[in-house]
């Protein structure tokens, strides 16, 4: 069974000494997570609320997301209905 | 020895056996780059229906006009932001997750997570984050008391930060591709070299700059090729992001986007849009033919 590859012997911390290394992966994992973190935010609000507090998730709403779903579902249908895209 | 009459029978069968990818290299590439740089030499309407041959001139025209030299000078500028950039943040982030951490996979996973992500999406994604009017980052206040350029004009339509926030843009979207390649590259090194390494008393960063450096070289090399041939052929994110802008410099008007895109002084004659094609083509193929030559002797391929 292959087993997961460790890392270096000599590279390996435990204890406390893990904790600054944590702290950077997950200051980093943020920062390259943060464009696609408030894309999603904001297709949970309403479309008026979306630059009130735009980090913070209040006003939860699925309709955003349900109307951009019918709506591509409809450019799709018209799309294949018609020989030609309609928009 | 084999005698010549033996491999003149053999002709027409190796001649069936390549057919096929001399037919497909053929049609695929050969036809359209002879089409294109014949289509240079001539002056045509937005289709290429109605052209007349103006001669090869129209190649040494196009080089020496303001608008070339202003898209090579911007594409220069973005190719030195992306591509520097963009390699040290994938080793950086490579080093990072190359250690033995519980739920280190959850990081590798977010860092090339990137690399999922289309042009489209990505610049949809920025657009969402820098535009002034719907952007996130220009609402948030203290963000637009600190910095007034990302309210007004904004960060996509200041000349001066234009093609930088693109840049960052790209630099993102190729993340997880860098991250990938130089993760690979970093667990192909034996451990060996490293503990040996280390009993000789070499620290950390020495480590890196004498083990790991020369044992990532092919990787490298081929991530700056790869990131350099992106970058001087990057389009996506600079229509979707400025359109070439913003207005009057063109300052994001890069060579891919004079060749196609929409506000491009050249996009109603196909035959100039030829020309400058052809002239992307030769410059890449220079640029990668330089690369490998000048890095590729530095290079270190362990045999």
């Amino acid at each position: 069974m292959a087993t997961e590859y460790q890392g270096l012997e000599i590279d390996r911390v435990t204890g406390w000494r893990m904790a600054p290394r944590y702290a950077l992966l997950v200051v980093v994992s943020v920062i390259v997570l943060f464009p696609v973190y408030t894309t999603v935010i904001a297709s949970l609000k309403p479309g008026d609320k979306v630059l009130d507090n735009p980090l913070v998730p209040d006003s939860f709403t699925l309709d955003v997301l349900r109307n951009a779903w019918s709506a591509a579902t409809s450019i799709a249908t018209c799309s294949t209905a018609q020989s030609s895209p309609s928009w | 020895m084999r005698d010549a009459g033996w491999q003149w029978r053999d002709l027409p069968t190796g001649l069936v056996m390549i057919a096929p990818s001399a037919l497909v290299l053929g049609a695929f590439l050969v036809y359209p780059l002879v089409k294109t740089v014949s289509l240079g030499r001539q002056r045509c309407n937005e289709s290429a229906t109605r052209c007349v041959t103006t001669g090869w001139d129209q190649y040494s025209d196009v080089w020496r006009s303001e608008e070339f030299q202003q898209a090579l000078w911007v594409t220069g500028k973005f190719t030195l932001l992306v591509v520097p950039i963009g390699l040290a943040l994938g080793i950086a982030l490579a080093m990072l997750a190359d250690r033995y951490l519980r739920g280190i996979g959850i990081f590798r996973a977010i860092f090339s997570s990137t690399v999922a992500t289309s042009v489209a999406v990505a610049s949809l994604m920025w657009f969402f984050l820098l535009q002034p009017d719907v952007g996130v980052i220009p609402n948030i206040g203290w963000v637009e008391d600190l910095f007034g350029v990302v309210k007004e004009p904004g960060l996509l339509r200041d000349a001066g930060t234009a093609l930088t926030s693109v840049a960052m843009s790209s630099v993102w979207a190729g993340l997880g591709f860098t991250f990938i390649l130089v993760t690979a590259g970093l667990q192909g090194i034996p451990a060996d070299l490293h503990e040996a390494a280390a009993i000789d008393g070499a620290g950390g960063f020495r480590r890196f700059w004498s083990v790991t450096l020369p044992m990532l070289g092919p990787t490298l090399l081929f991530v700056v090729v790869v990131l350099t041939s992106r970058a001087f052929q990057a389009y996506g994110e600079i229509d979707l992001l400025t359109d070439g802008g913003p207005d009057p410099q063109q300052s994001t008007t890069t060579v891919t986007y004079l060749v196609y895109g929409d506000s491009s002084v050249v996009r109603s004659d196909a035959g100039l849009q030829a020309t400058t094609a052809v002239w992307l083509f030769v410059i890449l193929l220079v640029l990668a033919a330089l690369q490998l030559r000048g890095f590729g002797r530095r290079v270190h391929y362990g045999d």
